[in-house]
């Protein structure tokens, strides 16, 4: 029998594991868990990490009074940060232990430029849909409330039970037990990647510079460090990756225990988020495929077994789930996946031109060098796959695991004609946080499997990828987050967390606290969102309550034909608030859900309705925002 | 005893500390949360996969992860449990829940005796100690991030600082429109001065001036019907600040049902 190599380099070396016998793959276990090394340059990175965090920190301070150079600090930060981060992880130089350390503090620092932006309550759309369903569950004790911002959301409530009971045991309120869970998930996530990356690549540098690439996804940064449910699922699921690795290749053994873990973790995982867990079962049973179709192997059917028993687990409990949720999951994810596939076709079929990219649909375009830098990011991307997949097809196309990420990247050219579509380019945008998984593999193996032979050569290629990387991470977010999200500010028509204010948060205190929980109340998006969450109301949504339309020409009609009677009718309004700063300018994204394009601010006119009509009372007033009694209306008289 | 005993022996007391740090509702938030902490994100996870999974192949790092992660799994999965009982997710549901859990997976671990930690010897974890260098350079790192996080937080609560007064009028629901409630809330930065005007149909029938109210100082009134039967008319709220007397501020009204 081979003898095998106790430090694997590569792919390679995991060939010879399927042979080996159990006491063997234990002490490949031990060579792989490899001495973790000094702290190389490890404690300068960290003060250099501290020192972009505090260019950002000063950066969002900047852009808090209105001033735009904020952006210029923000963005200098980050370059600091990513380029040197970048140029350490590259190289050759660092150990394993450098390597996780270099990992976790990239992580955390980016963590913490979520943080920064917003230190004191949640403020992001998906942030405050899921603090409803946190808040009902502590005001009652108990889970699955209705939750008219997010119906899905109280159905997948596993982020809300950790930071329950975070908050519970350890007495600290929601937001600060929300920031602790979510930054452990951050970590997790990295740290589950990294080791998933080092069992399939053979290589800490490999798992570390896919670790970096990961990170330049569009999500990265902001979206998957929210209060929102994917920010939990996703590092559960990566942690099971992991685990699903260590059986494939035999290293932890298939007994009761390790299935009863698996299948909990397997069940959290289903119970926190519908499409992480639907994409952590397809991941795996295409693994479990290519492991029994792939070319050659050993050990070919004993892995695709192991496999075959964890997809098992995994399938029962995703089934189980959505069986116990009656499938709404399946009712709310149809749709937006449906749009988007019909979108493409209508494309290709010229039935529908090309979405302008980087432009809202209220007209805004970000600058001249944020469209290039998105474009060039994209370009880096698609750059890096060819090597990655050459070094896959000669070296590693018998490992099921790397052949299985591979098949992954090509999905990802899919994923970027979804951007051509109106509806298709949030989907699009969504897919990047578990592509990158793939990405970043492929595109680590093929840097390190192509790598020149002399020094001059290969310090030069660093110096020429760590400002690449660092254009790589820049356009991922600026493809992931708008421009007026990226820094806070003073508030923003229309503009994701740049709209929630301290006057919006007040009016939903004080309907909350003065009027009750539970009224039905319609407003404009932000509006809705504080009224459905702070302020405990029964927001009336277009979705929900099936008034897309009517629900717009609430707000924008000048007057109440029956029209607009009709749809206080038929979403049972009690109240409406209305925010008097909706006329002064366009919005950044969208006035309302559902909002169709404007080319003008609305009429003053139309919001001044509510003060003309006879039988509407106003029963508050805080100078920009008012909230009406419009119950006598719809009655009647 | 090997070193895997010591370790656990350590992390035995933390478990128990943790579990009473949680218990002790009374305790000092910072120093609850502290010691409690680790009962719903470690702990369970690391006592759960040393019971369930003792083989020495895992090494420290997929240790640490595995805590991690299962400890959150634990919650998720314990949450949807308690949820099934008569108290729910309660504060006691949770200590008792995570308590017992991690207690429980101690007990297996100790008493399975695994070795769950691959044996390094003493040097190697001696030298990944930070040395002078190091430390100076990660505390400098620290002190900074703290500076940075502060920054945040204050540029944040400055520019976050309400500038607005709120001024509301509802009715009574339990009069049947006899009497209404008004009430005013200053949150300026400063303490303001206001004077107050209840009409009904034009009509003055109240004034309340000067209200001298500090920042987030509310002021409340009770109006009842002056003849005892419900207000018929419309009863408007004018507010104005004592600065510009002639100019309405803010302005509430109640129209009276069809």
């Amino acid at each position: 029998m081979k003898r095998p190599r106790l430090v694997p380099e590569g792919p390679a070396a995991v060939r010879t594991v399927g042979t080996a016998t159990v006491a063997t793959r234990d002490r490949v276990m031990a060579a792989v868990n490899e001495p973790l090394g000094g702290w190389g340059r490890l404690p300068e990175l960290a003060l250099a990490a501290a020192v972009g965090l505090c260019l950002i920190a000063a950066g969002d301070a900047v852009s808090w009074r209105g001033e735009r150079w904020g952006v210029v600090l923000f963005w200098a930060g980050l370059a600091l940060l990513l380029t040197l981060f970048a140029a350490r992880v590259l190289g050759r130089g660092a150990a394993r232990g450098e390597r996780l350390g270099l990992i976790l503090v990239l992580g955390l620092a980016c963590y913490l430029v979520k943080v920064f932006h917003s230190p004191l309550h949640v403020t992001d759309v998906d942030e405050l849909s899921h603090w409803r369903t946190i808040d009902d569950i502590l005001r009652t004790g108990h889970l699955f409330h209705e939750n008219p911002l997010l119906t899905v959301s109280p159905f997948y409530p596993g982020l809300e039970t950790t930071v329950a009971a975070v908050s519970r045991v350890s007495g600290l309120g929601i937001f600060p037990s929300a920031l602790i869970v979510v930054g452990c998930g951050k970590l997790l996530l990295l740290l589950s990647l990294f080791l998933f990356f080092e069992r399939l690549g053979g290589s800490a540098r490999a798992a570390s510079i896919a670790c970096l690439i990961y990170t330049a996804n569009p999500n990265f940064v902001f979206f998957d460090s929210m209060f929102s449910y994917e920010s939990l699922a996703l590092p559960l699921a990566a942690m099971l990756l992991y685990l699903a690795a260590l059986v494939s290749r035999g290293e932890l053994r298939l007994r009761p225990p390790l299935l009863l873990l698996f299948a909990g973790g397997a069940f959290a995982v289903a119970a926190t988020h519908h499409m992480t867990s639907y994409l952590f079962l397809a991941v795996l049973t295409l693994w479990c495929l290519v492991a029994a179709f792939r070319s050659a192997g050993s050990d070919r059917w004993g892995e695709a077994k192991r496999l075959g028993v964890v997809t098992l687990v995994a399938l029962t409990a995703v089934l189980a789930w959505t069986d116990l949720v009656s499938g709404l999951a399946i009712e709310y994810l149809q749709p937006v996946l449906g749009n988007a596939v019909l979108g493409l076709v209508k494309l290709a079929l010229r039935e529908q031109s090309a979405r302008q990219l980087f432009k809202t649909s209220s007209g805004y375009t970000p600058a001249a060098w944020e469209r290039y830098a998105g474009i060039a990011s994209i370009a880096l991307v698609l750059l890096s796959l060819p090597p990655g997949l050459l070094y896959v097809w000669r070296r590693c196309r018998r490992h099921a695991g790397v052949l299985t990420l591979a098949i992954a990247v090509l999905l990802y050219p899919a994923t970027l004609a979804l951007r051509l579509t109106s509806v298709g380019a949030e989907t699009s945008n969504r897919a990047s946080e578990f592509l990158f998984v793939a990405i970043g593999l492929v595109a680590a193996l093929g840097l390190t499997g192509f790598e020149p032979r002399a020094v001059a050569w290969r310090r030069l290629r660093v110096l020429l990828l760590a400002p690449a990387a660092a254009v790589l991470f820049a356009g991922g977010l600026i493809i992931g987050t708008a421009p007026w999200a990226r820094l806070p500010g003073p508030y923003l028509v229309g503009a994701d967390d740049r709209s929630i204010d301290a006057e919006g948060i007040a009016a939903a205190d004080w309907m909350r606290s003065t009027l009750g929980p539970g009224n039905r109340i319609a407003s404009d998006r932000y509006g809705t969102l504080l009224m459905g969450s702070i302020g405990e109301q029964r927001a009336v949504t277009g979705l929900i309550d099936r008034i897309p339309t009517g629900l717009v020409t609430l707000f924008t009609s000048t007057e109440f034909s029956s029209d607009e009677l009709q749809t206080l009718a038929r979403g049972k309004i009690d109240y409406v608030e209305v925010d008097r700063r909706l006329s002064q300018s366009l919005p950044r994204g969208n006035y309302f859900d559902s909002d169709v394009p404007h080319t003008a601010p609305l009429d003053p006119a139309a919001l001044a309705k509510f003060d003309a009509d006879p039988s509407i009372s106003r029963l508050y007033d805080s100078g920009k925002i008012a909230v009406y009694d419009v119950s006598e209306l719809r009655y009647g008289p | 005893m090997g070193r895997r005993s010591r370790l656990d022996e350590v992390l035995l007391a933390v478990t128990i500390l943790a579990v009473l740090c949680a218990a002790l509702s009374w305790l000092p938030v910072p120093l609850r949360a502290l010691g409690a902490l680790p009962l719903a994100l470690v702990l369970p996870g690391y006592w759960l996969t040393a019971a369930l999974l003792p083989s020495p192949a895992l090494g420290p790092v997929s240790r640490a992860v595995l805590s991690v992660g299962f400890s959150i799994v634990v919650c998720v999965l314990a949450g949807l449990l308690l949820n099934l009982t008569s108290g729910g997710v309660s504060t006691t549901g949770w200590v008792l829940a995570l308590g017992g859990i991690t207690l429980l997976g101690s007990a297996v671990a100790w008493l399975r005796g695994g070795r769950m930690l691959e044996e390094r010897p003493a040097p190697a974890i001696r030298s990944r100690l930070p040395g002078r260098r190091e430390s100076t350079l990660l505390g400098l790192a620290a002190v900074l991030l703290v500076g940075a996080f502060g920054l945040a937080r204050f540029s944040a609560a400055q520019h976050n600082r309400p500038d607005f007064t709120q001024l509301w009028m509802v009715p009574d629901a339990a009069s049947a429109g006899r009497v209404i409630q008004l009430g005013l809330r200053n949150q300026e930065p400063a303490a303001q001065t206001f004077a107050l005007e209840l009409r009904v149909d034009g009509d003055i029938v109240n004034e309340w001036r000067p209200i001298t109210l500090a920042p987030q100082q509310t002021w409340q009134a009770q109006v009842v019907a002056p003849d005892g039967r419900p207000f018929a008319g419309t009863v408007e709220a004018l507010l104005y600040r004592a600065d510009a007397p002639g100019q309405v501020y803010r302005h509430v009204l109640l129209r009276p049902a069809a």
